[in-house]
């Protein structure tokens, strides 16, 4: 077996429609499937590339493949380029024959780029993180934190919860009957911020750059987030992205409701999914973000947040701190222009990675 | 193929796979040679020989004897 990795071009289309086709007969789960276009998405610096093998293009099947998003990161002051390494997919997942693969994809990816990160990947046990682990990456948990705004419709969607038909009724009951709202508000988890008077910004300007600037030598390792980069992340013509702006630095915020979600539910949940200060001004930020989304009628309010301040704030703002199954992985090469800075003292966020999918 | 080569690679390969192999095992012969299991293996080979498989050298790695050979070959043995 001879197999080449190259970019995805639109003439491997009809291959990666098999390679998917065979993924789904086995019975891969429906969120791993490989694009079945060069240009997926809204995200800039995007690559693909594909496992191909055999001598021509009409012949060739896709065994594999991974997209690298192409960014610039600042690390100690100084900006480097880097890459996110996205979904890759092998064969190997219903074949073993082709069960090295998975390492062909990711050396082939730091051969093109040394400084990579992989983010989420679903939790500590998926195969994706245990691979990196054993390649020498250096991995931390991104902590994860919650704030119920309305408890009834939280206890009534959220799936986590809701395992069992008992389970199911005494969650309803508590929502019917107001224990559940009494129960959050003694634990102090339905706490409502004074409202604001806050208006989201159109676009990121001039405004965002200088927050940049002022802002990007307290992170010793975080994405650029100047005016331009963000414009290109949550263009001003998608309504779905809120930019709030503060004197103190800005949040990107999404305020979505749910239909069916397999966590939660029919719940309107919003999303401090990106944000930025200096880490002594996080305070006024998050809670100028959740008290803008308490005030538009968000069920349920979550965000992911790498720096300790960033936690401590939302944890200040009243939301409860919950298990984090999305991870940051840093390649070796990336990991080594870190040196011994600290994961919480990084900035990441669900601004990093994929970006803001399944919000 | 060098056997003393040949007699690592199996003992590396018995202690990745949890099981008795022979030169000729593989994915498809062996339960337990999933391909978590097979990045172990291959990372372990690197680790004890010191050297790192090139793309075509994994792509023919499917068998111990085929691993063994790798590493003979990289040893010019």
């Amino acid at each position: 077996m001879a197999l080449e990795i190259l970019p995805y071009t639109p003439d491997r289309i009809p291959a990666v429609q098999a390679f998917n086709q065979r993924l789904s007969a086995r019975g891969v789960p429906a969120d791993q499937r490989f694009p079945e276009t060069p240009h997926p998405g809204w995200m800039p610096g995007m690559e693909l590339f594909l496992a191909v093998e055999g001598p021509s293009v009409a012949s060739a099947a896709v065994r594999g493949g991974y997209m690298l998003r192409r960014q610039s990161f600042s690390v100690c002051g100084e900006t480097l380029p880097a890459a996110h390494y996205r979904l890759p997919l092998s064969e190997g997942l219903i074949d073993r024959a082709y069960s090295m693969l998975g390492l062909r994809l990711v050396r082939d990816a730091l051969a093109r780029e040394p400084r990579l990160y992989a983010m989420g990947m679903g939790g500590w046990d998926k195969p994706l993180p245990q691979m990196l682990k054993r390649l020498g990456w250096r991995m931390s948990a991104v902590p994860f934190a919650f704030k119920v705004v309305h408890p009834a419709r939280f206890l009534r969607n959220i799936q986590v919860l809701r395992t069992s038909a008992v389970r199911r009724l005494a969650l309803d009951a508590a929502a019917l009957t107001g224990t559940g709202w009494l129960g959050m508000k003694a634990l102090g988890m339905a706490r409502r911020l004074p409202p604001q008077e806050l208006e989201p910004a159109p676009a990121f300007g001039e405004w965002a750059d200088e927050i940049w600037q002022q802002a990007r030598a307290a992170y010793p390792l975080l994405g650029v987030r100047d005016a331009h980069t963000l414009s290109e992340l949550y263009p001003a013509q998608d309504a779905r992205f809120l930019r709030l702006r503060t004197p103190a630095g800005w949040a990107l915020l999404l305020d979505t409701a749910m239909h069916g979600h397999k966590q939660f539910g029919a719940m309107r949940v919003g999303t401090i999914v990106d944000c930025l200060a200096a880490p002594a001004m996080a305070g006024p930020v998050v809670r100028a973000a959740a008290s803008l989304l308490e005030q538009r009628g968000v069920d349920l309010i979550v965000s992911n947040q790498s720096h300790a301040e960033w936690s401590r704030a939302l944890l200040d703002a009243g939301f409860r701190a919950g298990p984090s199954n999305y991870l940051v992985a840093l390649s070796p090469g990336f990991a080594k222009a870190a040196g011994d800075t600290q994961p919480d003292h990084w900035h990441f966020n669900r601004g990093d990675g994929d970006g803001p999918i399944h919000l | 193929m060098n056997e003393q080569v040949l007699s690592r690679v199996r003992q590396i390969a018995s202690d990745v796979l949890l099981t008795d192999v022979t030169a000729e095992s593989s994915p498809e012969t062996v339960a337990s040679w999933d391909s978590e299991q097979h990045l172990n293996l291959i990372l372990a080979v690197e680790e004890e020989y010191g050297f790192q498989f090139s793309p075509e050298e994994m792509d023919g790695a499917m068998t111990v004897a085929k691993i063994a050979g790798v590493v003979s070959v990289r040893r010019g043995l």
